[in-house]
């Protein structure tokens, strides 16, 4: 599709002004995010990079330094948060030679089951836009989806989503906060079952800044076994329905569509409706018949055991046919949707309506009891998965239209559902501080772990684990000083099954600044470097300035050019003094990001990457002094009165 | 449009502008020869001016006509014979000129009464009288009279009513809006008939052009003009992705249209038109001077005030406006001022601007004191001493006056010193007074004579004088001042013919007279007088308090030029553009730096024709006429003389369509298609630029 509106990138968007710069990011999904969709095309967009990735030579180098250079500058503070992922033998090797593996190096990435079985289902992101406007004004963009962040998700699949960008008041406020339901308890979960507890309170924070938009409530489920105490407070799942649907008289209905059902029963399936006041005869599921390309690609799955309860409960079939091919008919999902499109629909979304109200939830939750819980004869809701939906007001349901199945026999079903076997590994993560790796991890007391650290050219193996007294946290360090090959990736192996986890890099931020992407031709980095940093601040285009010669090349020598032979390429104009003011263009851009960054309340972590750039310039400009010196002595000048004048204007910077 | 009056004249009226053999003899005999071939050209030009005025000759009564000749070949010779027609045929008539300053009333007023001895001798019956030149305001013009006046004068309430309007350098009626422009388009119907004089008809802009011919009753030309004017805009300042040849074709046809239109109201003779006439101009020649490649601490310190006046602007400093200042590039003296004007606002500035430009300025003082002289100063100076020394004088052209002032300063440090000659002074005297007898001068006057006497014997003088002398002897000296010439042994004259005719220009200004009265007293006043300085700045003198005397002492250059224009007193004047339109300084200098360029091809245009002219020194003495653009490699000062060079290389091609240019925004590669452009075209455009010559009358 090429429609920028529904083609697959049309989630690659943002709604911020296009001055604020990223400076923080949550993203949460199921499968582990796919390092080149990340790489290629969601980083590109958020870090505003100049650079297009599928460049060749140069220019695919001018690529991979840009983006490690952004991505160093936002060092932890973007954090991606799956479940974790058994490798299948398919991508065995992929998370160790995948092109984009060094990206984790600065990407916080972290995985659910820390504290006991759990699986990362929601698709969140939260991005903190930082300001550079004059009016200091900051920005949270919120997205609720069904999209996991990989390439198939955006590619193969059609998705709902829901977005918001929202202003951000100076300071946090507890009431601010209570406005977003269970969204910031949702955070607080997810980083406990991530092992890192406090790790998303600086979206938490951001959320006590922004005012959840009006008429926008959240239901969000975090897996356990939730009392009705506990759900009393904070409503997770199912029980989290009830504040949603419209308020009034009757029963509530409810029209779902979503790829996957889980396995209900008339029990399950009644107290799960009535969680929202409904019943399961005021049900209706729009689902697709056996022939329907999405059936025999096995992507919607529909327990026949389910079909039955449905059936039984008296709850509806709604016939989602797949019309010819060629057909040029608008669909229910998109009004540029064509049957030709041979994305299928992942998108979950449900609709509750009483009378004429009607409420539509976007989520990442399947209609399954392990989405929404399944109520124990205590009255406990025990819960699988980290889910999170945003229900909004809405006027028409664009499924209205479908019949019922004229023959539910017809409807595509599945004896059973796939299952996944209890997971030995559960959980892991690895750091590199600069001396040593290391491993934690959370696997199936008593079984063997073996465990390597590899980067594209080394592997070490793991020897020394020492395990917690219940058996199932394992701990190992393991000693990495080669600072030109950092460690990328931890491989787990107990059993048959596999697990690679990234390793962050923790060093300090000098010893870090001058790891490279492998590909990179370590000979030109620094120059490259140097020149995306000019660029950063307006200098020329680094490909370009890479290639400038002056037309003679001792401004010293005397010779007697003529006009045909100018200063600088295509000009008239005096090279060394070209040079110069464009160098010290670079100062002045620079010195005014400075002043625009110190008059906002909100530009510390801006000045913070100011100062450092500021100390990166010099160096930057020490080195081209002796690069431009080598075209003519005078050419030297302009770099050294730039790094001069930068350690002045170093010396004044200001503080917060 | 207002009916044309008859003018009443007879073309037998200017019949001894058939004969000018007879008059160039006359005019030898009167004091001021004049060259056959130009002279020739120049009476062509006047019979074609008044045929195509009067109607005669076949010819239809034109309002106007615009003579746009390069510069050099003598508008005003033949501008000033067409007045005296005018003014004093048959019944006679009134005529006025407006000239643009004191300085071209004044030569105005020189070149009508050089032609009353020869119209005295070739055309009695014109009856034309020194007296009928009125250089001043009168009430009521008299019929055959001739006023001549400053362009300001139009703008008085008076009305010019006048049977013919001479408007000198016309193309400094600039803009709708400036006084001159509006006074002339008030004057126009008081005046029967226009002539109008520019070198640079299309190097002005385009509704001034418009304005012109609209004044001589050109309006027919207009759409062709604007048409021509729009190719040399697109060619300047249009897409240069275009095909040269397309773009050739169209400005060669352009020109033709344009050429072809204005042939009736406008007559222009090109300089390289005229082979015949070369020999009486002189030919001009490329002069090389080596200037070293600017050093890098001279590039490092215009870098580090370029620096620092952007830095002081974005502080808020007022004085900080041209920050590459194109001084900084050709000396130092302007440069330090502005440092030490910025040094006192430093105080003012918040940090870090404040921290940056005091780095800076300590900087450039730690470099200033490195560097020392200026390095194209100092090369240029060299250059010059050896040009002095064969015995040449040099003019000097700078653009600003800082630059002007200290080259002239460097010029007396390094020029040689003078010798003093053997004779006694008494014998010098005494010499020079029997030289300068008898004085039969109007404005004669014994003392005014023993000043200029007392100058002649001022050190400088006696020693150039003496140089020039083969063997003189204190028994011998008048015989040798009356035999030996000035300078050259082929000058056009005796040293004595040359102080006899430099004392007689010098009474015939109301100013140099004023000088030399004052000079009685104040020997300084007159250049030279100080017996030691070589060098003369034409130019407000510097603050320096010992470099006083290194500069002319007003605003009235007229000593200056005369005294220029003899083999005696500065060999070097330093000059600004005030001197580089109208004035003559060709009589004994045939060698001309282009220090520092103005952005404008007129400009330089302009100063080369200083030289290059009708009875030049170069022509003289059978020498070319040197023109020197010294460059500082390194900086823009080379690319402003590369551009340049390529600019006025096309200025006769595009009929002075030539524009000024900004030196940073020039591309080479667009400047290299504007010349191939130009030199496609150049065949069809010489041809096209032949077409407005001078015709004889009734000629088909």
């Amino acid at each position: 599709m090429s429609s920028a509106e529904f083609g697959w990138q049309s989630l690659l968007h943002t709604d911020a002004p296009s001055a604020c710069s990223l400076q923080a990011a949550l993203f949460t999904t199921y499968d582990r995010a796919d390092d080149r969709l990340l790489a290629e095309h969601l980083l590109p967009l958020l870090l505003k990079l100049s650079r297009e990735p599928d460049g060749e030579g140069a220019e695919r180098q001018y690529f991979l330094l840009e983006l490690d250079r952004r991505l160093k500058q936002l060092h932890d503070r973007l954090v991606v948060v799956s479940s974790t992922a058994r490798e299948e033998p398919g991508d065995a090797e992929d998370g160790e030679s995948g092109t984009y593996g060094w990206i984790w190096r600065s990407i916080r990435h972290l995985t659910v089951g820390s504290r006991g079985k759990a699986v990362q289902h929601a698709k969140l992101w939260l991005l903190h836009w930082g300001a550079t406007d004059a009016d200091g004004v900051e920005y949270l963009e919120i997205v609720v989806s069904s999209a996991n962040l990989t390439r198939a998700a955006f590619k193969g699949q059609l998705q709902a989503a829901w977005r918001a960008c929202i202003e951000l008041g100076p300071k946090r406020s507890e009431a601010r906060l209570d406005r977003w339901g269970v969204l910031p308890e949702f955070l607080r979960e997810l980083a406990v079952q991530s092992g890192e507890d406090d790790r998303l309170e600086p979206f938490i924070s951001l959320l006590g800044r922004a005012d959840c938009p009006e008429g926008v409530s959240f239901v969000a489920s975090v897996p356990g076994r939730h009392s009705d105490q506990v759900l009393r407070r904070a409503p997770w799942g199912a029980a989290g329905l009830r504040e949603i649907a419209p308020s009034g008289r009757g029963r509530v209905s409810v029209d779902i569509l979503c790829p996957f059902v889980g396995s209900w029963n008339a029990d399950a399936l009644h107290r799960w409706c009535a969680r929202f006041e409904g019943l399961p005869g005021r049900l209706a599921l729009v689902w697709i018949d056996k022939h329907h390309p999405w059936a025999r690609a096995a992507k919607w799955l529909l327990p026949e055991a389910t079909l039955r309860t449905l059936s039984g409960a008296g709850a509806s079939l709604l016939h989602l046919r797949h019309g010819p091919d060629d057909c040029q008919q608008t669909g229910p999902f998109h009004r540029e949707h064509r049957p030709a499109d041979d994305r299928w629909s992942h998108a979950k979304v449900y609709s509750f309506k009483r009378g004429n109200s009607r409420r539509m939830l976007v989520t990442s939750a399947n209609f399954s009891p392990a989405a929404w819980g399944k109520q124990t004869d205590d009255g406990e809701l025990v819960i699988e998965n980290f889910e999170l939906g945003v229900c909004v007001e809405q006027v028409a349901w664009p499924f209205d239209q479908l019949h019922e199945f004229d023959n539910e026999q017809d409807a595509a079903t599945v004896s059973e559902l796939p299952t996944c076997g209890s997971a030995l590994i559960r959980w892991a993560r690895a750091a590199w501080d600069g001396k040593k790796v290391e491993v934690d991890c959370r696997c199936e007391a008593g079984r063997e772990l073996v465990g390597t650290i590899r980067n594209p050219g080394d592997e070490v193996s793991i020897t020394n684990w020492t395990v917690d007294p219940d058996g199932h946290l394992r701990s190992a360090q393991v000693p990495w000083a080669d600072s030109e090959r950092p460690p990328s990736l931890v491989r787990l192996t107990c059993e048959q099954e596999r697990v690679s986890v990234p390793v962050f890099d923790k060093r300090p931020p000098r010893d870090r600044e001058n790891a490279l992407p492998p590909e990179v031709d370590k000979d030109v980095a620094q120059m490259m470097r140097d020149e995306l940093l000019f660029e950063q601040y307006g200098g020329r285009f680094a490909a370009d300035a890479a290639g400038e010669e002056p037309a003679h090349s001792d401004s010293e020598a005397g010779e007697e050019d003529e006009g045909g032979a100018p200063g600088r390429p295509d000009s008239y104009s005096v090279w060394a003094f070209d040079l110069a003011r464009r160098h010290l263009g670079v100062v002045d851009n620079w010195a005014d990001q400075v002043k625009g960054a110190a008059m906002r309340d909100t530009g510390a972590l801006e000045r913070q990457w100011l100062r450092r750039d500021g100390e990166l310039l010099i160096e930057a400009f020490e080195r081209q002094a002796a690069r431009d010196g080598t075209k003519g002595t005078a050419g030297a000048v302009g770099a050294k009165l730039a790094a001069e004048e930068l350690t002045l204007r170093l010396k004044h910077f200001p503080e917060a | 449009m207002l009916p044309i009056e008859p003018l009443g004249l007879s073309a037998n009226q200017w019949q001894f502008l058939s004969a000018p053999s007879r008059y160039v003899e006359a005019s030898a005999r009167s004091g001021r020869r004049l060259v056959p071939d130009s002279t020739r050209r120049q009476f062509l030009t006047a019979r074609d001016i008044l045929a195509r005025l009067n109607g005669s000759c076949g010819e239809e009564a034109r309002r106007g006509i615009l003579l746009a000749d390069d510069v050099g070949l003598g508008k005003t010779t033949v501008a000033a014979l067409v007045a005296w027609v005018v003014a004093s045929a048959g019944e006679k008539r009134g005529v006025r000129i407006l000239a643009p300053n004191d300085v071209m009333m004044r030569r105005w007023e020189d070149e009508l009464k050089s032609h009353v001895g020869p119209l005295q001798e070739c055309a009695r019956h014109l009856g034309v009288q020194a007296n009928r030149v009125k250089a001043r305001r009168v009430g009521r013009l008299s019929a055959g009279s001739i006023q001549v006046v400053k362009h300001s004068y139009a703008a008085s309430d008076l009305p010019l009513a006048c049977d013919l309007l001479i408007v000198d350098e016309a193309h400094r009626a600039k803009g709708e809006g400036t006084a001159f422009s509006a006074a002339l388009k008030r004057q126009k119907k008081y005046a029967r008939r226009v002539l109008i004089l520019t070198a640079t008809p299309f190097s002005i802009r385009l509704d001034e052009l418009q304005r012109m011919l609209t004044l001589i009753g050109g309006e027919a030309a207009h759409g062709p003009v604007r048409a021509f004017s729009r190719v040399l805009d697109a060619l300047y300042g249009g897409n240069t992705a275009r095909s040269p040849e397309v773009v050739a074709e169209r400005l060669a046809t352009k020109a033709k249209a344009a050429v072809e239109a204005l042939s009736a109201f406008v007559i222009r003779h090109g300089i390289n038109d005229l082979p015949g006439e070369q020999k009486s101009f002189g030919v001009g020649a490329d002069w090389n001077i080596d200037v070293p490649p600017a050093r890098s601490k001279e590039l490092e310190l215009m870098m580090r005030m370029d620096r620092s006046l952007r830095v002081a602007k974005a502080a808020g400093s007022e004085s900080a406006k041209a920050t590459n200042d194109p001084r900084f590039h050709v000396g130092w003296r302007h440069f330090d001022a502005v440092r030490a004007r910025l040094k006192s606002e430093v105080p003012q500035f918040a940090e870090p601007a404040k921290a940056v430009v005091e780095h800076q300025l300590k900087s450039i003082k730690g470099l200033r004191e490195e560097v020392g002289t200026h390095s194209k100063i100092d090369a240029v100076a060299a250059e010059l001493k050896t040009a002095i020394q064969q015995g040449e004088k040099v003019v000097v052209f700078c653009h600003h006056i800082a630059t002007a002032q200290e080259l002239t300063a460097r010029l007396d440090s390094v020029l040689p010193e003078v010798t003093i000659p053997p004779l006694p002074m008494p014998v010098w005297t005494n010499a020079w007074k029997e030289v300068l007898e008898p004085a039969d001068h109007e404005y004669h006057d014994e003392r005014l004579c023993a000043t200029f006497v007392d100058w002649l014997c001022a050190d400088l003088n006696r020693a150039q004088t003496w140089s020039w002398l083969p063997a003189a002897t204190e028994v011998d000296l008048v015989d040798a001042l009356r035999t030996a010439r000035g300078r050259c042994p082929t000058g056009p004259e005796t040293i004595a013919e040359a102080a006899r005719r430099l004392y007689h220009s010098l009474l015939q200004s109301k100013s140099s007279r004023a000088v030399l009265k004052e000079a009685e007293g104040d020997p300084e006043r007159l250049p030279g007088a100080n017996g030691a300085s070589r060098v003369l700045g034409v130019c407000p003198p510097s603050e320096h308090g010992q470099e006083q005397s290194l500069f002319i002492h007003n605003q009235q250059p007229d000593t200056v030029i005369s005294i220029f224009n003899s083999p005696f007193g500065p060999d070097v004047l330093v000059v600004t553009d005030k001197l580089s339109e109208g004035i003559d300084l060709h009589r004994y200098c045939r060698c001309l730096v282009h220090y520092e360029l103005d952005p404008s091809p007129i400009r330089t245009v302009q100063r080369n024709g200083r030289l290059r002219r009708v009875n030049s020194w170069a022509a003289a003495t059978d020498q070319p006429i040197r023109y020197a653009y010294p460059a500082f490699h390194g900086t823009r000062d080379h690319r402003l003389v590369q551009i340049m060079k390529k600019r006025i290389d096309s200025f006769s091609l595009l009929l002075g369509g030539v524009q000024d240019f900004d030196v940073e925004e020039v591309v080479g590669s667009e400047e290299e298609w504007r010349n191939q452009v130009i030199a496609r075209a150049k065949v069809r455009l010489a041809a096209a630029g032949g077409q407005l010559r001078a015709k004889e009358p009734g000629a088909t």
